[in-house]
């Protein structure tokens, strides 16, 4: 048998799903993950059938079934309700926003970090940076809400003591004011963690060419932007991709404690308003109308920026 | 002998599983109980140590696990009732909660749940006949027993023991203007200067000039009620400013359209934009607002007065009524054909003891039960006067008032009933207390001030279900409640006169559009069906 002809076999040998021998270790690590996908994702797929239906939770599974077809009034319902274009504005506005603030931010935090040559020092702001991370938005949330009280709050104290306000603000009642407390105090909370992906793309990058700048006369800033950026840019366009088509998710825990009847017409986002007409007024069938409509938006905005991506850096999920 | 060995054995076998199962039995039964009002003190820790949970449980062999959350307790139940997974007992308030667990089969019918498993039960006697054909007219079934009853019937079976309390069965009212006595002398103010809207705007002007603080943290000026500022802080100034949810023909209206709840919404406004609230008001739970409340740093307070806690000082007192500087009269319904009470206890058909549940309501429900959950121990937490009558003693208000949650005194609101209540007690001789002499003034003072008209509201209530929850109306009527929350927000703190008038205008202007005028068609027509069958119409008394 020829080289060429063993050559030839041994790849087909290696394409996916043929070599079991070697590929067996990896297949069964898969495996949990894909039952969980299929016991908790795909399955109860069945349930966007509520999306279509005049169902009450009262009848249960069943019900999903025997209940009659209303065809899109469950749909026309959302549309028609006062609160279907603030939400949608909310929703895009504080993630667009927030994505424009926290991913440069973000990076800039993680490339400074990647600069710090103490090494306790470094792993002092980085313990200290992603703790937050570890706290329930419901804790995290009620400190953030004292701090910014009226009442003895401590942000308006020192806004106050500095002469920068003359009486306090009133960051949680007034509704100008939730999109950027909702942002800030995201990023506060997740800087840490988020600077930690990019410091591993960071780690991964080849010494020799922080080397080659050193001896071609760049600085510590050159450095970063001729070596490290470009060599993360992978990373950076996956985070992208995800923020993108995440654009219609919000973190319901912090919208929900930060929300109240004043701040309302700012701080309604889909997610919120799924579970009010879902599990606060029992409208099952409502809310899957609602969530179904979010996720085929997510999937054309995925789809979207992962061609984008593909087209302008090579890079992309798929 | 090895024969004789064996039959001791077995003697010794049967003895002891004799024993266990009669441990067993004697061992206290779980029976857990769901509460959707989160700010109920319910004896959560089932202190066994305590007299009146120790009682209980002895009496009924029901040990008690309590499920309180402290918010969104509707949205918990109703997950409950999709998994399937109820509790055995359920107080709730809300007319929707309600409607739903009776129309899908899940509670018991009381009568038949009590006949079931405790036939002598005292409450199959001596339960107001009148009180169970209003329930069975609402829900289709005596399905609830009801807290806090008090119609005819039952002041029949339980007659008052003195006028005061009989006042308070028709003057009472938990919505109330209640000052700070305490800071009034310390400024100077008279009630009597609080009788006015003017008055009280002077006054507010000077509390707040006066920059006073109570251990340090400031004043309010005054507290509004909270997350509950709609209904309770509005509905009370609404009261005092005569909104009426009909109009001068009789039609039933939403109050929000009457001009006199724009003079309510009007003197919010005033205040905001003189400082005497703060936006970070309408966002405090009930908790905080009691917390402020008994804290001594409030000077008004406009709201429900029950959730605050004031009856622990003697210092609150009300002008009863603040008169509109329009002219407008005040006017409060109460609802004098029989009310259905607040709080709504069922049975989940799934409650896995039943016999420890029905013996634990059965008994809570009776008189010695009553006596033992109001007031505790005889000769310790009471004593009786020569006529038979309660007389708390001071360890027994302090158990009642202040450690209520935990030692088990008064804590059982669900069970609560006013006319047994006034039946068995003396009047008090304090001003502290649930019933001292500064809470019913407080909260009689609006009803028995001379200018208030007083209407019976008992054709204005919906039966439940009227408006089936799903339906376009019901779903319209959950739109309006949210968007009214939220804009009347914006209006209370609007920054100018013309910010209000604008912002007001679009209020009415989008209630129309999201269908608050058929809404109110719709319940109109129920109303005037009610007002043949009751012999009586209301109208306005006020401007439209």
């Amino acid at each position: 048998m020829t080289v060429q002809v063993l050559a030839k076999k041994k790849r087909k040998a290696y394409a996916i799903g043929k070599d079991h021998r070697t590929q067996f270790e990896l297949h069964s690590m898969l495996l949990p993950g894909l039952v969980l996908i299929l016991i908790f994702s795909i399955i109860p797929l069945f349930g966007l059938l509520i999306a279509f239906k005049d169902y009450n939770p009262i009848s249960g599974i069943n019900g999903i079934f025997t209940s009659k077809f209303n065809h899109f009034d469950n749909f026309k319902q959302l549309f028609r309700s006062y609160q279907f274009w603030p939400m949608i504005r909310n929703t895009l506005g504080i993630n667009l926003i927030g994505q424009l603030v926290t991913i440069p931010v973000t990076l800039m935090f993680a490339l400074l970090l990647n600069e710090l040559t103490r090494m306790r020092f470094k792993s002092f702001v980085q313990t200290v940076t992603y703790l937050p991370h570890f706290l329930s938005w419901v804790i995290y949330g009620g400190l953030c809400i004292n701090l910014l009280t009226t009442d003895n709050g401590v942000i308006n104290n020192i806004l106050l003591s500095v002469g920068l306000i003359q009486k306090p603000i009133s960051f949680m009642g007034d509704p100008s004011y939730f999109w950027g407390v909702a942002i800030v105090t995201a990023l506060c909370k997740e800087i840490g963690w988020g600077a930690i992906l990019y410091l591993a793309a960071m780690a991964g990058i080849d010494q020799s060419m922080y080397e080659a700048a050193t001896i071609d006369g760049a600085g510590r800033f050159k450095k970063m932007w001729y070596v490290t950026l470009p060599s993360i840019l992978p990373t950076v366009m996956i985070m992208l991709i995800f923020a993108i088509s995440g654009m219609l998710n919000n973190n319901f825990t912090q919208i929900y404690v930060f929300q109240n009847a004043l701040n309302q017409e700012m701080s309604q986002v889909i997610d919120t308003y799924v579970y009010q007409i879902g599990l606060q007024q029992f409208q099952f069938d409502v809310a899957t109308a609602t969530s179904l409509m979010k996720s085929l938006f997510a999937l054309m905005l995925l789809l979207m920026a992962n061609f984008a991506s593909n087209r302008l850096t090579d890079t992309g999920l798929f | 002998m090895n024969k004789r060995i064996l039959s001791v054995l077995l003697s010794a076998v049967l003895l002891v599983s004799g024993m266990a199962g009669a441990l067993a039995q004697s061992s206290p039964v779980p029976v857990s109980w769901f509460s959707s009002v989160s700010f109920w003190a319910a004896p959560v820790n089932w202190d066994m140590t305590q007299y009146v949970i120790k009682t209980i449980t002895e009496k009924t062999g029901a040990q008690v696990e309590f499920n309180i959350p402290a918010q969104d307790g509707d949205t918990k139940l109703n997950l409950m009732m999709v998994s399937g997974k109820l509790p055995d007992i359920m107080t709730i308030t809300n007319a929707d909660m309600r409607y739903q667990l009776i129309s899908a089969g899940l509670v018991w019918d009381m009568e038949e749940f009590l006949k079931t498993y405790v036939p002598d039960a005292e409450i199959l006697k001596n339960f107001p006949e009148d009180l169970k054909n209003a329930l069975i007219a609402r829900d289709g079934g005596w399905y609830a027993y009801p807290s806090h009853m008090s119609t005819e019937d039952a002041r029949k079976a339980w007659p008052a023991s003195s006028q005061y309390y009989l006042d308070g069965i028709y003057y009472r009212n938990n919505g109330a203007l209640m000052f700070n006595g305490k800071i009034m002398d310390e400024l100077g103010i008279t009630l009597d200067s609080l009788k006015t809207e003017e008055g009280v705007l002077a006054a507010f002007e000077k509390v707040k000039a006066a920059n006073l603080a109570v251990d340090g943290a400031g004043v309010y000026t005054l507290l509004i009620d909270g997350q509950n500022f709609k209904n309770n802080t509005l509905g009370t100034l609404a009261n005092n400013f005569g909104a009426m949810p009909v109009d001068s023909k009789g039609n039933y209206r939403d109050p929000m359209y009457a001009s006199a709840y724009k003079d309510a919404l009007s003197f919010l406004n005033t205040c905001s934009r003189n400082g005497y609230i703060d936006a970070n008001q309408m966002t405090m739970d009930t908790t905080a607002t009691k917390a402020a409340v008994m804290s001594g740093r409030v000077f008004c307070f406009i709201g429900n007065t029950a959730d605050t806690g004031f009856s622990n000082e003697d210092y609150w007192y009300s002008p009863g009524v603040m008169l509109a500087t329009d002219g407008y009269k005040p006017a409060v319904g109460k609802s004098y054909t029989t009310a259905t009470g607040w709080m709504q206890t069922f049975v989940s058909k799934t409650c896995k003891n039943p016999e420890a549940v029905a013996k634990l309501i059965a008994f809570l429900a009776s008189d010695e039960g009553m006596r033992l959950h109001y007031y505790g121990e005889e000769g310790v937490d009471y004593t009786r006067n020569d006529k038979g009558l309660v007389v708390q003693t001071e360890e027994g208000y302090n158990k009642a008032q202040k450690n209520s949650a935990a030692t088990g005194l008064f804590s059982l609101w669900a069970f609560h009933n006013i006319s047994w209540h006034n039946y068995a007690t003396a009047m008090p001789t304090e001003r502290i207390g649930a019933d001292g002499l500064g809470a019913m003034e407080v909260q009689c003072a609006m009803m028995k001030d001379k200018n208030t008209y007083i209407y019976d509201d008992g054709a204005l209530q919906m039966p439940s279900g009227y408006i089936v929850a799903g339906s376009d109306l019901a779903n319209k009527q959950l739109e309006v409640d949210s968007y009214s929350k939220a804009q009347i927000a914006k209006i209370i703190l609007a920054a100018d006169d013309a910010a209000f008038q604008s912002l007001h205008a679009e209020l009415i202007e989008n209630l129309d559009k999201l269908g608050l005028k058929e809404i109110d068609a719709f319940k109109n027509e129920q109303v005037q069906r009610q007002y043949a069958s009751l012999g009586y119409t209301l109208t306005a008394i006020n401007a439209d």
